[in-house]
């Protein structure tokens, strides 16, 4: 017992010699005003932009930013509650711009914007930070995008691939599956050496802990972070979220990694930096949004890149997500985000309800990377699926209006149809790119045609199981050269002619 | 064109050099009655600030003030003052003194815009930073 007392003592000791405490001089100001999560300081005549204050107040040590600088003021936000700070406290400059701590513990953990603990385990132990505001990566340090980025959602996927480093945005109304695309796609990349951080900007909490947990449930939270700034803390912390999302995606970047970034939602972001800018008595524009807006998100989205070998190769795709008004895309932030992202997922109320989930409409989301982004075998079936899914939407308004139609037509209608079934997939089931390139190749090359359209949902998991147990290696083989060569479409072809349950 | 403090506080500064008191007084009431004029009475209390550090930097003095948690000596305050000076560089210093128990120990130097904590109370604080980490 005495040697464990001894033993702690001794360790005690240790650490207190290792204790050095050091007096500097540092430039003090004092607080004119405070409130909103914003303060005006007087003095600090040599702070930085973004520099870190400290506010001395009588309920102990407050953190802000330094946002404006002013002939003979400074104007900051406050990273924590303001109550405590009083008019005349001291506010010391640090001297440090903000950053936030990186590592490779913060995997698998739930942290707010500036690394603090949510999840109640252990703080995040580190001598390395990163920059919250860092310039994006150059011209000459960038590549194209040409790896894919299987999101496991067969829409997508076939239709809208998204590639390595490239930035599409999520868009649609409210409780239409943004956040399932986004949560699917993370799902998705286990084992794939894709490492996912969740930005969540103004979220409820219920929501969020309720994703953690799905994650969790899926083994995703091995390689995924989730940074919250929830519904109820500071504009200042959601303001900065996005930001120190990015430095800690930068940071598996320059070790030459591949990482995922949801930012989950950018218009409550912008929502909360224009609360800032008017506290700061910066003009309001448009929407009353500050006239950076515009700046503000495109720092953010330029930092997604894919690297050149020489830069180690790593790449940051991003997920921005906007929310729409009963689907008015042309209000300002949507426009903006659009028009920075490398193309969107469109989701629209009409196809939700009608029960195809994702929701996602192929007409008009785009993928400015296109089948760069795919694999040689999805690019051949899905290809051609696109183009017959265009037809299917042009000849199926056309042909509400009559019903004489003739054979070509009505064989067009019935493979559009089936097209139509087969893209509908549930929530937290992400599929294997080579079984949708097997599903696809049923469909296109019209060995689904036999099956009643109704029956497509039911038909489409028994024949992939089928599949799975029959021709694994034929799927393999898909996996591994990622091409559909003449004998692997005449294997895939037998087995499913092959497959007869169901067909009529 | 709006006037700001910063701009009173210089112009009163410059109209002041080298005026006898009589003069001053007289001067003040005329810089009052402009202000007054201008609407601008509501500037005072940055014109007093700009002023005081105008003419500080004018007169090379600086404003100090030595916070401690008990009572020091005349000796220990020559000390510091002279060490001040040295810092700022300034001929002069206006010295003020402050007792403050809650540092415990130590003090605390403010000049200028910069200030010096060595007092125990930080000193507490950033060791029991130190040891949870």
């Amino acid at each position: 017992m005495s040697t464990t007392k001894d033993f702690i003592i001794e360790q005690l000791k240790e650490r207190i010699a290792g204790f050095k405490s050091e007096a500097s001089e540092k430039t003090f100001g004092r607080v004119i005003s405070v409130g909103d999560g914003i303060a005006r300081v007087s003095g600090l005549g040599d702070a930085m932009m973004s520099e870190m204050l400290e506010f001395k107040s009588a309920a102990g040590s407050r953190f802000g930013v330094v946002l404006n600088l002013e002939e003979d003021s400074v104007g900051a936000i406050i990273l924590d509650d303001t109550e405590g700070i009083k008019e005349g406290d001291e506010v010391v400059a640090l001297k440090r711009i903000l950053e936030v701590p990186v590592s490779e513990a913060i995997i698998g953990r739930v942290l707010n914007p500036l690394g603090k603990a949510l999840d109640g385990k252990e703080e995040i132990k580190t001598d390395k930070f990163y920059p919250v505001e860092k310039v994006a990566p150059g011209v000459i340090t960038r590549e194209m995008v040409k790896k894919p980025l299987q999101t496991g959602i067969k829409a997508i996927d076939a239709m809208i691939p998204i590639g390595r480093g490239q930035r599409e945005l999520i868009i649609g109304d409210r409780q239409i599956g943004k956040t399932a695309i986004a949560i699917d796609t993370i799902i998705n990349q286990k084992g794939q050496n894709v490492k996912c951080i969740y930005v969540a900007v103004g979220q409820k909490e219920s929501k969020i802990a309720g994703i953690v947990a799905k994650l969790k449930e899926a083994g995703a939270m091995e390689y995924t972070t989730v940074i919250l700034a929830g519904a109820s803390d500071p504009a200042s912390l959601l303001y900065i979220a996005p930001f120190a999302g990015s430095a800690m995606a930068e940071y598996f970047l320059d070790k030459g990694e591949d990482v995922l970034i949801v930012y989950d939602d950018l218009t409550k972001h912008a929502a909360a930096y224009r609360e800032l800018s008017l506290l700061l008595r910066r003009p309001p524009g448009r929407e009353a949004y500050p006239g950076d807006v515009f700046y503000l998100h495109s720092r953010l989205l330029e930092r997604a890149c894919k690297l050149n070998k020489d830069f180690g190769g790593g790449s940051i795709t991003a997920l921005p997500v906007i929310e729409t008004q009963s689907g008015d895309v042309s209000a300002y932030i949507p426009t903006n985000v659009i028009s920075i992202t490398d193309g969107q997922i469109y989701l629209v109320p009409d196809l939700f309800y009608q029960g195809n989930r994702p929701a996602v409409d192929a007409g008009i989301s785009v993928s400015r990377v296109g089948s760069a982004a795919q694999i040689k075998a999805m690019k051949k079936v899905a290809g051609k699926m696109r183009l017959e899914v265009a037809q299917y939407r042009e000849l199926a308004a056309f042909a509400q209006f009559g019903s004489d139609l003739d054979e070509e037509t009505k064989k067009k209608l019935e493979r559009g149809k089936r097209i139509v079934e087969i893209l509908k997939q549930g929530q937290y089931v992400p599929m294997a790119v080579e079984e949708q390139v097997a599903i696809f190749f049923a469909v296109t090359s019209g060995l689904m045609d036999d099956v009643p359209v109704e029956k497509i949902v039911e038909f489409e998991p028994k024949m992939v199981e089928y599949i799975q147990a029959r021709g694994a290696d034929v799927l393999k083989t898909i996996k591994t050269s990622g091409e559909l060569s003449d004998e692997t479409s005449a294997k895939l072809k037998k087995m499913i002619e092959d497959f007869t349950e169901i067909k009529n | 064109m709006k006037i700001t403090a910063k701009q009173y506080a210089a112009a009163l500064l410059t109209s002041l050099e080298g005026k006898s008191e009589k003069q001053t007084g007289e001067i003040i009431k005329n810089f009052s009655d402009v202000l007054r004029a201008n609407n601008n009475l509501s500037l005072l209390g940055g014109i007093i600030r700009f002023f005081n550090e105008a003419w500080d930097k004018k007169n090379n003095t600086v404003e100090a003030e030595i916070v401690t948690a008990r009572e020091i000596s005349k000796n220990t305050i020559t000390e510091l003052e002279k060490f001040i000076k040295a810092r700022a560089g300034s001929d002069t210093v206006e010295l003020s003194e402050k007792i403050d128990p809650s540092l415990l120990g130590g003090v605390v130097l403010r000049y200028g815009n910069k200030s010096i904590d060595l007092s125990l109370k930080s000193k507490i604080n950033k060791l029991t930073e130190y040891l949870t980490e």
